[in-house]
């Protein structure tokens, strides 16, 4: 972070991008392999396997408290999220 | 209580403050939206946020699906964690809440009970072992004798490159019930390989390789080796020849494109897991530090 001159939030924002990039790269392979190997059931089970795979972990990630703690329910519903990096979280009730 | 609903967050990176939204319940019953505002260095404001990663998935273009056995598996599941945690009821509520058997039930919509259920407990295993609750519980010398015979094709499967190369950290690994577990689903998964569906296989490749980059971690942490973190990839590519060999034609070009594949299922699945280390931001300074994409990722998130 800090060698690329990276302040905390930019360099969240930049492994979200990496993600972003990630899948677009995921989705060009997948069309490639899926185009050249299409008449292989199985190669394209496994494929969409991998495809299966990414969105459930990603959607697992809001499903319980793992990553989120008691409030993954809120962070689910309103999509956006504050991470406590220390100080004391706003107290809404 | 509970009457203030977040809504929003904005954050104004030239003024260094932070617009929360909120949505109050008026007198009436009815709803008010209200703003406040908070300096982004306030201790009692958090000092970053992640957008929601699911909005990333759209371009996948299909709608994540859960597969039908789920809530039975969970019963078993919960069932079999009660028994490989002795009883310990808190504990067992703790790990229950993690729902490691949706995260099976998210990721193979498709596959039978029996086959979601053993894919459960290889995938919680591997977290446990990442999360450091496969810990010490006996001392090496009291169960050595008793289990390391029966575990050591699990070590082997997991590390072959530690076994070749010096002692294995056993000193590290000291739960015998978990690696007994790993053990035994190694064993049935390569000699039932065949029979299990071929997401099954890909899935069990997948947590397996994970436990094995981290025992790999580990190893290496102690030894200093560099080498050792390319393991995880070497290993990657041998299983993805073995499934190739069995499974697709013999062109080069399969293969290619199906590593290519997995390197970009691991690296968003290990970068999307970076938002729960939210005390532990080295992972975020190591991601954004290393070039490119890379397998490599792996050994420096689980060395956090």
């Amino acid at each position: 972070m800090k060698g690329r001159g990276f302040t905390l939030q930019a360099a969240v924002n930049d492994i979200r991008r990496g993600i972003q990039s990630e899948v677009g790269k995921f989705i060009d392979a997948h069309k490639s392999l899926i185009a050249h190997t299409c008449d292989n059931e199985d190669a394209v089970t496994v494929a969409n396997a991998m495809r299966d795979f990414i969105a459930g972990f990603i959607h697992w990630i809001y499903e319980g408290e793992r990553y989120f703690g008691k409030r993954h329910e809120e962070v689910a519903k309103f999509g956006w999220v504050f991470m406590d990096t220390g100080g004391d979280e706003v107290d809404m009730s | 209580m509970n009457k203030y609903r977040p809504m929003a967050w904005i954050i104004n990176t030239q003024t260094r403050t932070i617009k929360l939204f909120i949505k109050v319940a008026g007198k009436n019953g009815e709803d008010q939206h209200l703003s406040v505002y908070s300096p982004l260095d306030s201790k009692s404001m958090s000092s970053y946020h992640i957008q929601d990663l699911r909005l990333v998935l759209p371009p996948l273009d299909f709608d994540v699906r859960v597969n039908k056995h789920c809530a039975k598996a969970n019963a078993l599941f919960r069932e079999w964690l009660k028994e490989s945690l002795r009883g310990d009821v808190a504990r067992t509520g703790e790990l229950s809440n993690h729902r490691f058997d949706l995260l099976c039930a998210l990721c193979f919509p498709t596959i039978d009970l029996p086959q979601l259920l053993r894919i459960s407990k290889l995938c919680a295993l591997t977290f446990l072992v990442g999360d450091g609750h496969v810990q010490a519980e006996t001392s090496p010398s009291q169960w050595h004798s008793r289990y390391v015979p029966r575990v050591e094709p699990a070590f082997k499967a997991l590390n072959r490159s530690a076994v070749h190369s010096g002692s294995i950290p056993r000193s590290d690994l000291l739960n015998p019930e978990h690696l007994l577990e790993v053990a035994h689903s190694l064993r049935t998964m390569q000699a039932q390989e065949l029979k299990y569906s071929v997401p099954v296989a890909f899935g069990t490749n997948i947590f397996l390789r994970f436990t094995g980059t981290i025992f790999s971690s580990l190893y290496s942490s102690r030894k200093a080796n560099t080498q050792n973190h390319h393991l995880g990839l070497l290993e990657t590519f041998a299983i993805l020849e073995n499934i190739y060999d069995r499974n697709f034609s013999n062109e080069h070009t399969d293969v290619t494109l199906f590593t290519t594949l997995w390197i970009h299922t691991t690296n968003i699945v290990i970068r999307s897991q970076v938002i729960r280390w939210r005390k532990q931001v080295l992972a975020a300074r190591e991601l954004t530090r290393l070039p490119g994409p890379s397998f490599l990722h792996i050994q420096t998130c689980t060395r956090v």
